[in-house]
């Protein structure tokens, strides 16, 4: 080559790459400086949206009571599986092993063949004026579907080809839908005449463990098996099933809360999905993560913690499940109150449902009793009528009156005592449960203080408990009192109560007179953990004084003893106070010979208080149909467990620790 | 002759060498852009792909949770016990004792104290 020629081709060589790259500087030039608009138009845009979590609800000590969960929803297409299998029982068995399905079910839903829905996508997706529009039209077989994949809410218009094969207007149709979605109307009109088109997607597993998914996706990439469809939707769950299921409630198969803490704390419980706009490159397939733009920011629930304890808990629903077995009535609910705070530390009812399993759910099974069912209270009130009339200064412990041996007419009408009593003290009258004696202390005591007692101590309105549905019970006008009124009201009847309002009644006398506002929720914090918020005790009224709360601790503790009408609900170790309520239910305008409400409603340990608890069975069969039968046993068992677990000293250790 | 054949040849040199100068600063430009794009597109690819195994942990957290929740409920802690022959059974009442917060002086031992 001589020099000429080298010279030559050298500037050809630099020339030709220095238009090269030229032209690559000028384009880069042109995509960052240049008219982008016609550029920008290419990018893929998306909404998508960013999944927020529901706030967790937890007992007192921390465990979690209703948590989320994320599950995996399977979808296949069995054709696809179909033809690239060799060996459809053995991958039917893999995938039932994985997903912990029966093999035949698998097998069954592999073997799948030609369902009465197809399914053809007219277009990959489209926007939501499209979707508008096409819904709009509302032809029977063409429609949006909304799919959220990977996060993404992708708008897929469909048609089932089935309705329109043969069709006359079809070519109408496919016109109307190609110039929506710009497309080409002949192949439009062709999809709608393709009687070959794929099979929808079928369900294999609606909710799967992120391991099972995982290990299922493992599977497929190994032995490259096509056709499956994985969508991913946050599950609330309830670990404890049954346990508290009326104080939590729960939501239902449209994620709508129902009931209990989840209906009433709803909206600090409630996320907020956020939304944000994503770039990707022209194909679709690659996201600009710079680019992204947030619209609404996600935000998580708040979590809140509850009053309740989840052992005591347990306790309780145990002992509510012997109750129910041993005694058959038709339900039975059970209140642990802290005494001196007004803090819900158990709540049950039955019958019961399980939160998880909606379907277990009926308007039976899922009331609350505690705060819904209204019933008279009995006996059980005449610790109010005592109370007011000790606290008015009208009877003393020691005062005496005459039982008129079981029968005594007043205002023309009889009032029975279960048995024959003559001349008793008040002490001995709460002891003994008689009619006749809370009747006379009533009459002394005046209507219009009786009525101010009653509603002192908080009958006759709601307790303001943090639970949905409460009622407030039946507490008639002082105006429209008969004669008889008080005299029926000292023993229970004329009223009616929720067993949340019986139990703020003795826990007032418990706590030094001081009736406590009811609560269940203790704090709620953020999803982080940052406190929001802290219930404290709030003291409601004092309907009586100390002294009164003392004298009637005295006397009510006698109630479960030997002689008294409770003598099944003693713990051993512990003295502990209550009384018994057995009241007939009042029906078609008449008292039940056949059908009561038995009741115990008391506190532990007598002296020092530290729970209340109430015990209500309604329709309790004969022969235990009362309340020193029905439910004192129950009361007893509950609060002896209850009593160890939050290690309260026995009686018989506190006089020794005192000596000491 | 010789000096106008010598300037002429340093002239030509001079232009060579803006030509290969530009040339080399095109080149360098596009090759910086295309590697800062393509480590961009990685971070970007690796951000992504990051931000999806965060997801995924955080899934498979909540579901360890929910887990570990259902294996602590009472009723399982209770059935497993009994599996495995283990009774619980409580504490007996007179087993429980609480002492009251006194002054660790209390007078009758600050009396005893002066006598001595």
């Amino acid at each position: 080559m001589t020099n000429k020629t080298a010279k030559i081709w050298i500037v050809a060589l630099l020339i030709t790459s220095t238009s090269i790259f030229s032209c690559l500087a000028f384009r880069l030039f042109q995509l960052h400086m240049g008219n982008t608009e016609s550029i920008k138009e290419r990018v893929v845009k998306r909404i998508v949206r960013e999944e927020a979590i529901r706030g967790r609800i937890f007992d007192r000590t921390g465990k979690p009571m209703a948590m989320n969960v994320s599950r995996e929803e399977v979808n296949i297409n069995p054709l696809a599986i179909r033809n690239k299998s060799t060996n459809l029982i053995e991958t039917a068995s893999d995938i039932a092993e994985i997903l912990r399905l029966p093999i035949d079910e698998v097998y069954i839903t592999l073997k799948t063949e030609n369902r009465n829905v197809y399914y053809s996508r007219l277009k990959s997706s489209c926007s939501q004026e499209q979707a508008d529009k096409i819904t709009a039209m509302n032809i029977d077989g063409a429609a949006v579907e909304k799919v959220i994949k990977d996060n993404n809410i992708i708008l897929i218009p469909y048609i089932n080809p089935q309705k329109f094969i043969g069709s006359k207007n079809s070519a109408d149709i496919a016109r109307s839908l190609a110039s929506i979605l710009v497309l080409d109307p002949l192949i439009v009109h062709k999809r709608l005449n393709n009687s070959t088109s794929e099979i929808r997607h079928t369900l294999l597993k609606k909710s799967c463990t992120q391991e099972q998914a995982e290990a299922l996706s493992t599977y497929i990439k190994k032995n490259n098996i096509p056709g499956f469809d994985f969508s991913s939707r946050e599950v609330r769950i309830y670990p404890n099933n049954e346990l508290a299921c009326h104080i939590l409630g729960f939501l239902n198969s449209k994620g709508q809360p129902y009931k209990g803490i989840e209906s009433e704390y709803n909206k600090y419980l409630k996320q907020s999905d956020g939304l944000s706009r994503r770039t990707y490159n022209a194909l679709g397939n690659s996201e600009l993560r710079s680019r992204r733009e947030s619209i609404q920011v996600a935000t998580n629930g708040c979590n809140v913690y509850l009053t309740i304890d989840l052992y005591i808990q347990y306790i309780v629903e145990n002992n509510l499940d012997k109750l129910m077995e041993e005694i058959k009535p038709k339900s039975a609910t059970v209140i642990v109150q802290d005494v001196k705070t007004g803090k819900i530390l158990a709540m049950a009812s039955r019958p019961a449902f399980n939160p998880n399993q909606n379907a277990t759910f009926n308007e039976e099974t899922g009331v609350n009793s505690a705060v819904f069912t209204q019933y008279e209270p009995g006996s059980t009130f005449k610790a109010l009528t005592f109370s007011a009339a000790l606290n008015e200064g009208i009877i003393t412990e020691d005062t005496k009156f005459d039982c008129e041996n079981g029968l005594w007419y007043k205002f023309g009408k009889p009032l029975h005592d279960s048995h024959p009593y003559g001349i008793l003290t008040v002490r001995e009258g709460v002891k003994k449960s008689s009619n006749i004696l809370a009747a006379k202390v009533a009459l002394l005591l005046g209507n219009q203080a009786f009525y101010n007692y009653i509603e002192a101590f908080g009958l006759g309105k709601k307790s303001d408990i943090d639970l949905p549905n409460e009622q407030i019970g039946i507490l008639n006008d002082l105006q429209i009192w008969s004669k008889l009124s008080p005299t029926r009201l000292a023993m229970g009847h004329e009223i009616s109560v929720t067993p949340i309002q019986m139990i703020g009644v003795f826990s007032a006398i418990a706590n030094g007179g001081k009736l406590m506002r009811p609560y269940i929720v203790k704090e709620i914090t953020t999803h982080d953990g940052e406190t929001k918020g802290i219930f404290i005790p709030k003291v409601v009224s004092t309907p009586i004084n100390e002294d009164t709360s003392e004298t009637m601790k005295s006397i009510l503790a006698e109630v479960p003893t030997e002689e008294g009408t409770a003598r099944r609900a003693a713990v051993k170790g512990y003295r502990v106070a209550g009384k018994t309520g057995t009241a007939q239910k009042f029906i078609n305008g008449a008292y039940s010979q056949t059908k009561f409400v038995s009741s115990f409603a008391g506190f532990i340990p007598a002296d020092e208080p530290v729970v209340a608890i109430i015990v209500v069975v309604d329709e309790p069969p004969r022969p235990r149909h009362y309340g020193g039968t029905a439910a004192a046993p129950t009361f007893s068992t509950i609060a002896e467990a209850v009593a160890k677990y939050l290690e309260i000293p026995s009686d018989a250790v506190k006089n020794r620790m005192r000596d000491y | 002759m010789t000096k106008r054949r010598v300037k002429e040849q340093v002239k030509i040199s001079h232009t060579y060498c803006m030509i290969g100068g530009l040339i080399l600063v095109a080149i360098i430009t596009a090759l910086s852009y295309i590697g800062v794009n393509y480590k961009c597109d990685k971070v970007n690819r690796e951000i992504i792909i990051l931000e999806q195994e965060k997801e995924g942990y955080q899934k498979r957290f909540s579901d360890e949770q929910a887990k570990w929740a259902k294996l602590k409920t009472c009723e399982n802690v209770k059935r497993r016990l009994a599996r495995e022959g283990i009774h619980l059974q409580s504490i007996e009442s007179e087993q429980i004792v609480r002492l009251d917060i006194k002054p660790i002086f209390s007078t009758k031992y600050a009396m005893a104290k002066d006598e001595r």
